[in-house]
């Protein structure tokens, strides 16, 4: 009879047990794999570009500023290029949004504005056609378009003769001068047209430097440089071209530095710590379920070690002894991790459920071959490692005492039973861990909602208009449109107040509010760079944000204030502690230059949140009207309060607006609340994630503890028995098993109070105003586990109560 | 085939040592049927074990066939034991998951033999001991007698030379008893040298030889031993 069969036979005798032995393991494998499949996606595979690894991106960093991170400016670009030996190409890119097709037909499409070495940098060639050429980078000759394949099959039937047609652009005429490969994306986007990344030739020089830093920048090393190379050659063409800034001495100041790193590794720098952390907890959970299987498979340890011996005594050498146990450790292993590859399968689903795709590369998440190749050897390797360790264990005690009589056999028995329990209280502890990060991370999440953004976001309706278009390319037709949508959007029935905003705080695009360098009469040196907003209509009241001193602008006569703004309290606070801030001077740029007219502050009001719940802005915003809006704008949001739910609003206001102008469409119209709850789902999805971790690592436990307990109790029914003819009193025996539950809870949370304290602090970076030690938290996930192994003791310690004193007669 | 020279073994305990065997020695031929007595805890049990070769912890020396198996690393000696010996258990030790059938084949299958081969062996053993009937049962349906028989039957499959049998019918009636020795009396007279351990003297008379041990020493009571043991010199 050969192993397998013999193994499978096994297996069957017992279904109940092989039933639970591969759900736990295919439940640890699953979510392992689920997890997997996200940090695989977003960490470790490449990006999808040829040798993406020789991709980096260049950024510019303020540290001594409260700017931080910032992209490149116009002459950066024309600067750099060519002049960086570590380099072979330098290009540059900005994401964007723009209606393709004619008036009212048009739809939204994501676009990605580039510069002529873009596809080159990132290792693109078009399908057909050309890439885009220098002399297409202005704003008279950039009239240009390339279809990516996908657009191109949908719009132009994947038309041959596509080169050449015409694509309407923001009211635009363009020409198709290519198609992208099929499948082409960049980073978390897949834009379906590219565009030219045009500029004003005039703004191309070192006068413009610093200033509207929105460009992406990457570049791509030569075969053989490094990183460090292209580092220095960076810093050494900078000490040539940053004096000749007029700035250069402030910017300095703020402590500028471009910095070139990879652009795989930058890109998800952000979600890399909770992903790590996730992938954490899957393994803790599959190290339970690893345990879980062991200790099943150890309740039949003596009849295996019996087997084993009377096998040997057979002539079978050790290797036929492994191979078979082997054999029944692999099948067991592999139907777990055939059943985990289907919980993965689900699992990733669930994640999207989750909002695994607004990660950055979350769109790349799927259980492919490498998750299923991982899984596989995953759970052979760990049925191998089990097989050999059992075989081990089993063949440990001496071949004659095994053949011996039943008699001699329980000084290994008491071995397995410490074992055993020795794992219950591994489980215990490892549930511990898991319930107290589960239960920190909830908490950080709960702090982080409670956290106020400055305005009431409820109730608050937001869309988002471009005002990239031929027809509004004049700041005078700008201005009138403004003013018509808001009076418009006020008009509406339901909206007490709407105003238009250049950046929406906490939940503007990436994060990034606008900021810039502005200069106040005697600043003492400091270089002052707030949040700045450019406002139009009601806005302090549509957001709620409440004034603190002075006025809001006065929405009715726009022209008769003149050039005003209002700052927020932190500003007010932090420039003119003593003295009001209301009649105070404002001027544009690093210094105060005598011949330019300052804004006067009129007002001070509440401080919002800018680019992130969780972080107070030390440096404060300052508000100007829209006309005068220093950083100028190309795209507005629209903010309206609304009497009722916000969401039954947004088709009527789409409505008014296309019926105002429609050839500049209201998009992206959704409630506040919930592009603030959108904001969160990095925090929200690892909470989450974490509490169905920890609860099914306690329902692991439970059974673990319970299974355990159940075969003491089976296997001792004849002493328990005898115990009772003796006149030991049931309850006295239900005790004594209670107590072994409640001896194992103690160790087991005793070592989990330990790695929960390690845990708490490895994830202190990602918990917001939670400490690693949270007495409370751990409090409770005591009693949860508690609660959860004594009912788990309970069972077989009521059975062993009701064992009949007849038992001890009852023979083996 | 087998001589054993001033055989000890001793277990430690929290006293020190516990000798359970002392000073056997002992010779037995090719065809004997040796019959070990004596009372429960004497070491009968413990020296079938050194003789199987299951135990190789113990002082003196053990030749089998002029090779010395006291001196072999764990590898020869399972060899050995594979090659010679059949075991016979009172526990019967019969694998409660495998049919008869499965179980007879189950040495063979740890011996380098073909599929077919295999199945010509079990089908004659099964002939053999007449329980072709009961080839596809499992140990459970058998009684204890039938579950001794298909013991025996597993110990000597592989064609052993030598059958080892600890209190083989210990657990069974007297009339199961007797086929299992009738049974033994018949290997023994197609050349299988037989050592069994029994408390029955009935069961005694059907070997050659009977050797007494008692607290760890041999006693002879019987004429043919070829090389007197040492007589105690205590008691
Ligand atoms: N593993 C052991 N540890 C300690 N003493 C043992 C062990 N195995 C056997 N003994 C002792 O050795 C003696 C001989 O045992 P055994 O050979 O089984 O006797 P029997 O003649 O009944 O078969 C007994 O006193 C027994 O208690
Ligand atoms: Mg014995």
């Amino acid at each position: 009879m050969n192993d397998l069969k013999f193994a499978v036979r096994q297996l069957l005798k017992n279904p109940g047990f092989t039933a639970v032995a591969v759900l736990t393991l295919a439940i640890g494998i699953g979510a392992s794999l689920a997890i997997f499949a996200v940090v695989d996606a977003i960490l470790l595979r490449p990006l999808p570009l040829p040798e993406s690894e020789r991709l980096v991106t260049i950024y510019h960093e303020y540290a001594k500023s409260d700017m931080g991170r910032m992209g490149t400016s116009i002459p950066d670009l024309y600067d750099r290029r060519g002049k960086i030996e570590a380099f072979t190409s330098i290009g540059a890119y900005m994401s964007d949004s723009v209606v393709v097709g004619d008036a009212g037909a048009g739809r939204r499409e994501e676009a990605l504005r580039v510069s002529s070495d873009f596809l080159e940098t990132v290792g693109v060639h078009p399908q057909m056609g050309q890439a885009f050429s220098e002399d297409q980078m202005t704003f008279q000759t950039h009239h240009v378009a390339i279809l990516s394949n996908d657009y191109w099959k949908r719009q132009f039937d994947a038309d041959p003769q596509v080169l050449g047609r015409r694509v309407r652009v923001n009211g635009f005429d363009k020409t198709i001068v290519a198609v992208l490969p099929a499948g082409f994306r960049f980073l978390s986007t897949q834009p379906q047209i590219l565009l030219p990344l045009s500029s004003q030739v005039d703004h191309r020089g070192v006068e413009r430097l610093h200033s509207n830093s929105d460009w992406g920048m990457i570049a791509r090393l030569r075969d053989g440089a490094t990183l460090a190379q292209a580092q220095a050659q960076m810093d050494a063409l900078d000490a040539v071209i940053q004096p000749q800034f007029e700035w250069a001495k402030q910017v300095a100041e703020a402590g500028y530095r471009a910095m070139v790193v990879p652009l795989h590794a930058d890109h998800v720098a952000s979600i890399r710590p909770t992903l790590l952390l996730l992938q954490a907890g899957g393994c803790l959970l599959l190290l339970i379920a690893a345990v879980n299987l062991v200790n099943l498979l150890l309740v039949r340890a003596s009849d295996r070690v019996k087997e084993l011996g009377v096998r040997q005594s057979l002539g079978a050498s050790r290797g036929h002894l492994l191979r078979q146990t082997l054999t029944e450790s692999l099948m067991l292993s592999s139907a777990g991790g055939l059943a985990g590859l289907g919980l993965g399968a689900i699992g990733v689903r669930v994640l999207r459920v989750f909002g695994v795709e607004q990660l950055p590369l979350g769109l790349q998440v799927t259980l492919d071959g490498r998750g299923i190749v991982v899984a596989v050897v995953a759970s052979m390797v760990f049925g191998a490692v089990v097989g050999l360790a059992l075989t081990a264990f089993y063949l440990r005690s001496r071949l004659v005492d095994v053949l011996q009589a039943e008699g001699r056999g329980s000084t290994g028995s008491r071995g397995v039973q410490r074992l055993r329990h020795g794992f219950v209280a591994a489980q215990m502890a490892l549930a511990f861990v898991l319930l107290v990060g589960a239960g920190l991370l909830s908490l950080s999440l709960k702090r982080t909602m409670e956290v106020s953004p400055g305005f009431q976001a409820e109730r608050l309706l937001v869309g988002h208009l471009s005002l990239i278009h031929k027809n509004y390319l004049d700041g005078a037709v700008r201005q009138r449109f403004i003013e018509r949508v808001v009076e418009r959007v006020n008009a509406l029935p339901g909206v007490s107040f709407a105003g238009l905003v250049s950046q929406t705080p906490v939940v503007g695009k990436g994060g990034a509010s606008d900021s810039r360098v502005l200069s106040l009469l005697d600043q003492g040196g400091e270089l002052i760079t707030p949040y700045v907003y450019g406002i139009a209509g009601d806005y302090f009241r549509a957001m709620g944000i409440p004034l603190r001193e002075g006025r809001y602008f006065d929405v009715a006569a726009s022209s008769r204030d003149g050039r005003v703004c209002v700052v927020d309290e932190i500003f007010a606070r932090r420039h003119w502690p003593d003295k009001g801030a209301v009649g105070q001077l404002i001027f544009d740029g690093p210094e105060v230059e005598p011949e330019e007219k300052p804004f006067t502050v009129i007002g001070v009001v509440g401080a919002v949140r800018q680019t992130d719940l969780t972080e107070p802005s030390k440096h404060g915003a300052v508000y100007f009207r829209l006309p005068e809006f220093p950083n100028g704008f190309d795209g507005l949001h629209l903010v309206a309060r609304t009497a009722q739910s916000p969401e039954r609003l947004g088709p009527t206001m789409v409505k008014a607006l296309r019926d105002l102008e429609p050839e500049i469409p209201l998009n992206d119209v959704r409630a506040m609340e919930s592009r603030i709850a959108d904001t969160l789902v990095g925090r929200r999805s690892p909470a989450l994630l974490a509490r169905v971790f920890a609860l099914t690592a306690l329902l692991l436990a439970a059974v673990g503890t319970y299974g355990v307990l159940g075969v003491a109790v089976a296997q001792r029914r004849r002493e328990i028995g005898l115990r009772m003819a003796l006149g030991a009193l049931p309850r006295q025996i239900g005790r004594q098993f209670l107590l072994l539950g409640l001896r194992l809870l103690a160790v087991g949370s005793a070592f989990g109070l330990l790695g929960a304290w390690l845990a708490g602090k490895a994830m202190q970076s990602q918990l917001f105003d939670v400490p690693p030690i949270h007495m409370a938290t751990f409090g409770r996930t005591f009693l949860l586990l508690g609660a959860v192994a004594l009912l788990a003791c309970l069972l077989p310690a009521l059975r062993a109560s009701r064992v009949a004193p007849s038992e001890a007669l009852r023979s083996e | 085939m087998i001589k054993l020279n001033n055989i000890a073994k001793r277990y430690q305990n929290r006293a020190g040592f516990t000798y359970v065997l002392q000073q056997i020695n002992l010779d037995i031929a090719e065809g004997d049927f040796v019959t070990l007595m004596g009372p429960s805890g004497a070491g009968k049990s413990t020296l079938l074990n050194i003789i199987g070769m299951f135990d190789s912890d113990y002082e003196g020396e053990y030749f089998f066939n002029g090779q010395s198996v006291h001196a072999m690393k764990p590898k020869e000696r399972a060899a050995l034991n594979k090659e010679q010996i059949g075991f016979v258990f009172q526990q019967f030790h019969l694998l409660d998951d495998m049919t008869v059938a499965e179980n007879l084949e189950l040495p063979l299958s740890y011996r380098n033999l073909k599929k077919s081969e295999r199945q010509a062996i079990v089908a004659d053993t099964l002939d053999r001991f007449h329980i072709v009937g009961k080839k596809d049962l499992f140990p459970a349906q058998l009684s204890g007698g039938q579950q001794q028989l298909v013991a025996i039957a597993r110990a000597i499959v592989a064609k052993p030379a030598l059958i080892l049998a600890d209190e083989p019918t210990g657990n069974l009636h007297s009339d199961q008893g007797r086929e299992i020795m009738d049974l033994f009396k018949k290997l023994n007279e197609g050349g299988t040298t037989i050592i069994q351990v029994t408390h029955n003297e009935d069961w005694a008379k059907y070997g050659n030889r009977q050797i007494m041990i008692r607290d760890g020493w041999m006693e002879t009571s019987s004429a043919q031993i070829a090389q007197r043991p040492l007589h105690s010199s205590r008691s």
